[in-house]
Formats: C-alpha cells, structure tokens, sequence
C-alpha cells in the first residue's frame, strides 16, 4: 500500500511522447519532482509525497524511458526533458512551483529556472550533476558497462544500486532499486546516455537562475562525488549547501526524514517571502 | 548588568527633541525594535536584543517622553507623525535602509509607516497589536467614556482614569500591568515593566493621550492594513486584556499575514514567552531576508560519536572542579565519550588548563561572573536578587544554548546548577532534544532576612514554588536529578515558603542522592609536609592560605586578611600567609605587608589549602568541603546576604562539624588574626566525607547513554 493515494494521475504529450504523471495534494505552492537518469522513475519519491502533500501539491512523473512513460529509444536531450517538465508542470496545474531534482535531474531542473524565472520559485538540487565531469570515476569504461547491462541486467543494475546504497543495512533501498531498474530495460537506458543524459552542461544557464537554492548532497556519494556540491555551491552564489555525513547519492530515500524536513523549511520560507 | 551592551548608540534630533537610540550586532537585515512609548523604553526589549543581534544587526530606540529621549511638553509633540519621523530619522543616523519592524501593542503607527514608506519596511511583527479593527477589551471599555471624569472610586478598571494617574502613576501601572501578565510567576516582569513605566510621568502620558493618532475608525485601520505589501507576523495571547486576540486577527487576515496565537499568554509575550517569541522573530526575519549562501553539516545518527555537552555553571570556581571529577569518571567507563564544555570564565581557565575542549561559542555568553561582581560591594551580596537581575543575562545565555545544541546533536547534557538551562527548558520542555542531567548542592532559596525584608520572604517562596510545579507538572524534563550530597539532614530543614514543602522532604522525593564530591582523594593530602615540599612551601613554619573563589566579590575580605597579617607575626612571628586572589582580582590592588604573598592563580587551588596550617576562605561550598575532606582548621566568612552561603552552606558546614564561621562585620583585622592565631593549634575533628560521589554520579549518568 502507498503511503499517500494519488489525487490525480494522467499522460502529459509532449511532442508525441507520453509521460506519466501523478499529483497528491493540492496546496500552494506546487513542488515538481525531476527524475535523474532512467533507472529510477517517479516512485523514488515515495518518501517525500505523502509528507509535502499535506501542505503542497507535490508532482512526480516517470521520465521519457522508464515506468508507464514512452520509452522512445533517441531524443533524451536538453530540450526534450525541459520539455517533459514543463508539460507535466501545466498538466498537473502548477503555475509557480519549486523543482526539487536528483542527480542529472539537476540539468533539466536548471535549465527550467533559467527559463522560467516566472514560474519556478526555487530550486533544490540533491546529488546534483550539472556537467559531464561531476561524476565518480567508474572502474570499467562506458563500453564495459554498457555491454554488461546488456549482458546480465539483474547483476549490473543490482550493483548500480548498491553503490548508489553505500550506507549500511540499505537492503530495503537497494531492493527497492532493483524493483524500479525493471520499469526499464538495458536498451533503453543506453539510449538515454547515448542520446543525451551525462553530456548535457548546463553551466552556460546558470547566471540567469536568480531564485534560492538548496543543495544537498552526501560525502559518501559515488556517482557524484561531494567535492561537486562545493563547485555547485559557487556557480550559485546565493545557495544553501546542505551536506550530509555518511550518505550516499540518495538522501531522500535513505535519510527521508531529515531530507522531507529540509524541503518542507525551503517551501514554507519561499511562500513567506511574498512579492512587494 | 545588561546582557548585551550596544555596539553603538546616540541621539537624533527634530525641532529640538532629541531621541536616543541604540544599535547592536551586524549583518543584514537590521530588525528595529519600536518602544510602546512612551508608557515604556527600549529597555522593554531586553530579552529579544541579546539574541538577535547575535544572527541580525539590531536598533532600538526610545521614544519621546521616556527612557533617555526628550519629553517635549506639548501634545501635537507625541502626534504618531512626529513618532514616524523620529523613526524614521534614526533608521537614516544608523545607516538603515530597510529593517523588519517588531512592535508590541503599539502597531497603529507601525502600520501606517509600513503603507507610507513600503521601501523601509521588509516585515513587521505586530505583538498583540492595538489596532481599532475589533472592540476594546470590555474591561477597559467600561471606563474609557469616563476618562476625564472624577470618581467615587478607583477601584479596578476604574483606575484608568485621567484623575487617577496623577494621583498616584504608580498605583496604575501595577494595577495596569498585573493584568496585563495574568501568568503566575510573573513578579520579575511586573516590577520590570513598573520601573521602565516610572520613566515618563501621567502629565506626559497625558499630553501623548491627547495627541493626533491613526487611525480613528475601523475603516480607516482596514484600508492602513490593506496598504501594508511587507510580509506580516503577528503574535498574539489569548488571555490578552488590552487588545482581543480578535484585533490581532484581523490585521493578520487583512494584510496577508500570518498569526501565531499562544495560548495561556497576556498582552507582554515579549516578556514572559522570550523563548518562542525569540524563535518566532528570528525565524520570520530568516525567512523575509536575501537568503545567504550557507554551508550546513549534517551527520546521519549512526555517523556520530557519542558526544556529552557540560554545562558548568560559573559563578565561581568551585563546581568546575567536580565537574572536571564527575568528567573523569564518565570517561573511564565510556572512554569514546567526547566531552564538550559550555562554560565561561573563570571556569573555562580551568577546563582550558585541563587540557577540555571548550564549546567555541561558550565566550559569546554574557558573563555572570561580571554580573555577580557588578552586583557585589563590601563583601555583601545579595545573592537572591542579583540572580533575580540576572533574568536577562540567563535568557540571553539560553538561547545561545538553544542554538548550539541545534547545531551539533549531543547525546547528552549534563547541567551542575544549569539554572538558566533547566528553568527554560521547564518553561519550554519542548526544546528538550537530549537526556538532560541536572546536578547541584542547592536546591531551592531561603530568604536571609525575612524580618526586614517581607518582599524578599515573598519572592523566594513565589520562586521555589514556581519550581516545584514546574517539577510536578514535567517530571520528564530531567532523565536525572541528583543531590550533591550524602544526607538531606545536609539541606535546612525548613519549609521553602508558607504552605511550601519542607526542603528536605521534598529533595528526598525528586532527587537522587550520589554524596558529596570532593574532586580529589584526600588521603595523600593528610601528609602535609611532603605536599608543602613539592610545592614549594618548604617545612617548619605555620602557613596561612586566603582564598576567595574565582570572583572578585571576596575584595574585601582579602584586604583585611592582609591587613590582619602584621598582627598576627606580632604574636606568631614566623608565620607566612600566602593569598590567592584568583583571576579576576589584580594582587596589586591589595596591601602589601611582610609574610604576605599574593599569587593571582595557582593550578589545583585545594592542594594549596590542603597542606595550610589554618585557612581563611569564603563561605563557597566548595572550597569549604574540600578543607574539610582534607581534615584541615579553617575560618570561613559567608557573603552577608548570600542566600547559599548563610543557610545552606552554614548548615551543611555545621553537619559535618565545622564551627569557625565569622561574620563579614565582625572580620575586623584583629579578630581575624586572633582566629588564624588559635587555629594554628587547633585539630579539628570533622565528619568523614564518604569517598566515591564522582562515581556515583558518572554511573548514574552513563547508564544513561550506554546499557551493559
């Protein structure tokens, strides 16, 4: 049983790719999660939803790829998933809303920002990843790993987990992991890294984001490795970095209590600062 | 002794009236406390300044017709305009652009500048804000028709009355402010409030009574708040009998603000509820500023080493010693226990010269020791009521205590006479987060002359009682009580206040007992001699130690100890006095005389009075026991009116059979030096101290962090 039931669910089009989208809640202001890389789909949040849905309409979609989204096997670029963004966004009806992204979810995520300064009134950014060299150093190369995935699925996507999970006793994450990893499927998940993912760079964006941003950010992360949340926190002048010792690249579904509590203290303070 | 002293302050001036103001701390944005004048002065923010200006740049202000501003004789000068302009004008003198605005009752005017001036205002926190949007309160309505008109009585309400207040101003603000603080226990507060009000006179409240003031109508106060773009708090109690929570209500609801409403509260949150008022201001202006780029650290639970904060309290030097004890124990049975130590100087001398790890906030506390000796003349110390002026210098202390035991999570804290902790927490149990150990020798107050002094038999018994519901009502606050002490026969055995309790009684209830903790093994102290040798005091003359702890209230005693000396080598030529006058007092100060040395600080101050042929100490319980334990003569001088000093220390002395105490008014030279003279021969025979009490209490504590 879920934690919260979804108020709402339904397919926003954008350019004949459907993506899946749920809202639960319906206060003011909206909060959009953004996935990172496909093999985690909108139910990662399940942690956040039915907390910040108390006093927030809280929006999650599969990303183009995975879950009950498409799964077009070209077109992850830029343009593409700001596109997914913003349609769910207007679907789910959130005019003014905080983009709170994981990962490479955090190029979209900025992206927006830059381009919808009306619109997003915060950003926060958890493990974030906003250039193709803020990522760990694997021990095989793209190739290696991409002809494993190929090869045996269970094992490289079990193992993809357990280094997201570094934390002890993260049985249930990791699980949980594998669970989403089988929305999608080895094929897809390149074609998302061929065609757009890790060599996206939103640098380039960034002085055009103006509104508050949260960073969080773990030192045992092994995919973005926390010296990247200290670079992040310089290309945004006016953030708040957040680190947690001991986790790993995914706060919100391993320390769910202190990351919910951290969202819900950033929401609540961007709707008191009203506009003159 | 003021918690926080202003970085700054000066006067503005306006058609000749000069108003004073104040400015505190640093970084933007600046929050602006306004005065309710001019019935009070800034003064009336004393509890809110300290902490604020510790995270925001603060100015106060006093308005005209109090505190140290003008009182202009005319009643168009106390107009809201002219008061927006004096506002106005001190935001300009102290380089104050814009500024979130904290107001209590007076919000009227407030709000008025905050529709005119948009630019200057980022936020206003209105606090139970006086604004015509809802009636009167029916108490006070029943008599403001009659205002002008003379009486048959003044009883009540019916003191509001312009014939009244000039017949006796006083009489009115007490009547006035008691129900504006229905909480009980609000004695500090009222007094407070009473004395800031006897800064203006009813001439001056009359003449601002008659002055223009906006606005008039509900109409008008709706379309002011309508007018208001800033984000808006208001705060408001509901046991409000000046303004209904109703008006509080409304100009949340009409301007867009937000309302926090506590409930039990009268009209003077500020003051009663500094805690949550405190919190609730910082977190508003937190969320109204430029946001910062901060870095914040959080470690997952399981990442953090066990880490125990101690507070130890620093009046004076004597609990460090037996906190630094109770440490050492703790640490041998959980040796991964990383001590933190929240102390000021003079303590902290101690725990630095240990080798502890201070807080590194603990010296933004205000010092209670400059406090005690602000408080303290001719060796009297009015024990009692320098703790009662130390109100705002607690709270100060508190929040700071707050602050840090957010930052980093500590498994526990231990408090040796925490008073300032323990007391808010009580009033605050919310913001209990770690087991919480309370430690101390004292429990409750004892008035030291309840014949000439019915007021304080009054106070301490309101004091003892507001703590012995405190108790009743959160027995959980503390994970532990203990009793520094082996028997309650220690404690007097005497009621805290009429229909109170008897202290031992109670204490045998609520505490547990771990014996008295002398912070070393006296046995090795009995051999004088080799103790004399290793530190440097060589053999075969009587040796006089003088020591009076780690404040400079014990001036006076030391100088006629030293006066004293020359009359005591009349009679015993070779003796040598050695004087400890701790670090807050210069040795230059006192008179030199031959046999006399002075030493500003000596590490381990108890084996210096240990291996002394006869003492003459203070009546601190510390310095006190240890000479005890090392079964040497000594006299002891207790502060005159120091509340711990004459009875509870007095009676424990006595306990263990001690029976030199002198009083400071008959320590004249002479009869110091005739004591010291018979001392020297004496061997006294005292009660054994049992051993172990540090044990006892580092047990009971760790079994709070660790099973097995």
């Amino acid at each position: 049983m879920r934690g919260r039931d979804t108020d709402r669910a339904g397919f926003a089009v954008n350019d004949g790719v459907r993506i899946y989208y749920e809202v639960a809640g319906d206060g003011d202001p909206g909060v959009l999660f953004v996935p990172g890389f496909q093999i985690a789909p909108g139910r990662q949040w399940k942690m956040q939803v039915p907390f910040l849905a108390r006093e927030a309409r809280a929006v999650t979609y599969d990303p183009r790829g995975t879950g009950r989204s498409d799964r077009p096997l070209a077109d992850y670029g830029m343009e593409a998933l700001v596109g997914d963004a913003l349609e769910v966004a207007d679907q789910a009806g959130i005019d003014r809303f905080v983009v709170v992204a994981i990962s490479g979810g955090a190029r979209p995520a900025v992206a927006l920002a830059a381009r919808q300064p009306g619109r997003i009134a915060g950003v926060v950014l958890i493990g974030g990843s906003i250039h193709p060299g803020a990522a760990a150093t694997p021990t095989l190369s793209l190739e290696e790993r991409r002809a494993w995935a190929l090869r045996d699925y269970a094992g490289w996507a079990r193992d993809w987990w357990a280094t997201s999970f570094p934390e002890p006793h993260s049985s249930k994450p990791q699980d949980d992991g594998w669970e989403w990893a089988q929305a999608t499927d080895a094929p897809t998940l390149i074609a998302t890294s061929v065609h757009g993912g890790a060599a996206m760079d939103v640098r380039a964006e960034i002085e055009r984001v103006h509104c508050p941003v949260l960073l969080i950010h773990g030192t045992w992360d092994r995919r973005v490795p926390h010296e990247f949340a200290h670079e992040m926190q310089r290309f945004f002048p006016q953030s708040v970095l957040v680190t947690i010792d001991g986790a790993g690249h995914f706060p919100h579904v391993r320390d769910p209590v202190r990351v919910n509590l951290l969202l819900r203290e950033f929401v609540a303070d961007l709707a008191a600062r009203k506009v003159a | 002794m003021r918690a926080r002293e202003p970085a700054r302050s000066g006067f503005v001036e306006r058609g000749g009236v000069k108003t004073y103001y104040e400015q505190f701390g640093e970084g933007e944005p600046t929050v602006l406390f306004v005065p309710s004048s001019p019935i009070m002065h800034s003064q009336q923010w004393k509890g809110q300044v300290p902490y604020l200006a510790g995270h925001f740049r603060v100015v106060t202000f006093d308005g005209r017709g109090n505190g140290r501003s003008d009182r202009p004789n005319a009643a168009q000068a106390y107009a809201d305009e002219e008061v927006i302009a004096d506002t106005l004008q001190v935001m300009d003198a102290t380089g104050t652009n814009q500024a979130v605005f904290v107001v209590l009752c007076h919000a009227w005017w407030v709000l008025a500048l905050a529709a005119a001036h948009p630019e200057r205002v980022l936020g206003l926190i209105a606090i139970a804000p006086a604004v015509p949007l809802a009636p009167v309160h029916p108490n006070r309505a029943k008599y403001l028709e009659s205002f002008d008109e003379l009486r048959d009585t003044y009883e009540g309400w019916a003191k509001s009355n312009r014939h009244y207040w000039l017949k006796d101003w006083r009489g009115f603000v007490t009547f006035f402010f008691g129900k504006m603080l229905p909480e009980a226990h609000s004695t500090k507060q009222l007094e407070d409030i009473v004395d800031w009000c006897l800064g203006t006179t009813p001439q001056t409240m009359l003449l601002n009574r008659d002055a223009a003031h906006f606005p008039r109508t509900k109409e008008e106060a709706e379309a002011v708040c309508r007018r208001v773009r800033c984000p808006v708090l208001v705060i408001h109690g509901d046991r409000d009998e000046c303004q209904l929570p109703a008006r509080g209500e409304a100009v949340a609801e009409l301007t867009g603000g937000r309302l926090v409403i506590v409930k039990g509260a009268g009209h003077v949150a500020p003051g009663r509820d500094p805690v949550v008022v405190n919190m609730l201001i910082k977190d508003f202006v937190e969320s109204v500023a430029e946001p910062k780029p901060r870095h914040i650290i959080w470690e997952r639970a399981m990442q953090r080493p066990r880490r125990a904060l101690f507070i130890s309290s620093s009046i004076g030097l004597g609990h460090v010693h037996r906190d630094l004890a109770v440490a050492r124990e703790l640490r041998a049975l959980i040796p991964e226990l990383e001590i933190t130590w929240w102390a000021q100087h003079p303590a902290s001398v101690v725990l630095e010269a240990a080798g502890e790890r201070m807080h590194p906030k603990s010296h933004l506390q205000a010092l209670e020791s400059a406090h005690w000796e602000e408080e303290s003349t001719q060796h009297d110390l009015h024990a009692f009521y320098a703790f009662r002026r130390m109100d705002e210098i607690f709270l100060a202390n508190f929040m700071l205590f707050h602050d840090i035991t957010r930052e980093t999570p500590y498994d526990i804290w231990i408090g040796d006479e925490s008073w300032e902790v323990d007391y808010y927490l009580h009033e605050n149990p919310e913001l209990k987060i770690a087991p919480y150990v309370f430690m101390t020798d004292v429990i409750g107050f004892l008035p030291v002359d309840a014949a000439n002094d019915p007021r304080e038999a009054e106070l301490t018994a309101d004091y003892n009682a507001e703590m012995i519901e405190q108790r009743a009502r959160f027995p959980y606050l503390r994970d532990l009580s203990l009793y520094v002490g082996e028997d309650y026969e220690e404690l007097p055995d005497a009621p805290f206040g009429p229909g109170l309790p008897n202290i031992r009684e109670w204490a045998r209830q609520w505490f547990e007992a771990v014996g008295y903790i002398v912070p070393f093994d006296p046995a090795p102290y009995r051999d004088t001699d080799a103790l004399r040798m290793r530190l440097g005091y060589g053999r075969g003359y009587p040796l006089v130690m003088a020591a009076v702890g780690g404040t400079a209230v014990g001036r006076h005693l030391l100088r006629r100890v030293a006066e004293a000396v020359p009359l005591l080598r009349e009679e015993v030529p070779d003796a040598r006095v050695v004087m400890i006058t701790g670090p807050r007092i210069d040795p230059r100060e006192l008179p030199d005389a031959e046999g006399l040395e002075k030493r500003s600080y000596v590490h381990n101050l108890f084996e210096h009075l240990a291996c002394a042929d006869a003492a003459i100490v203070q009546g601190g319980l510390s310095t006190t026991m240890e000479l005890v334990a090392a079964g040497r003569p000594f006299a002891y001088v207790p502060l005159r009116r120091h509340w711990e000093q004459q009875n509870y220390v007095s009676y424990r002395l006595s306990h263990y059979g001690v029976r030199t105490r002198i009083d400071f008014d008959q320590a004249t030279p002479d009869r110091l030096a005739a004591t010291l003279q018979a001392l020297l021969t004496q061997r006294p025979v005292y009660r054994e101290i049992k051993p172990g009490g540090a044990q006892r209490a580092a047990e009971r504590i760790a079994a709070l962090l660790k099973r097995g």
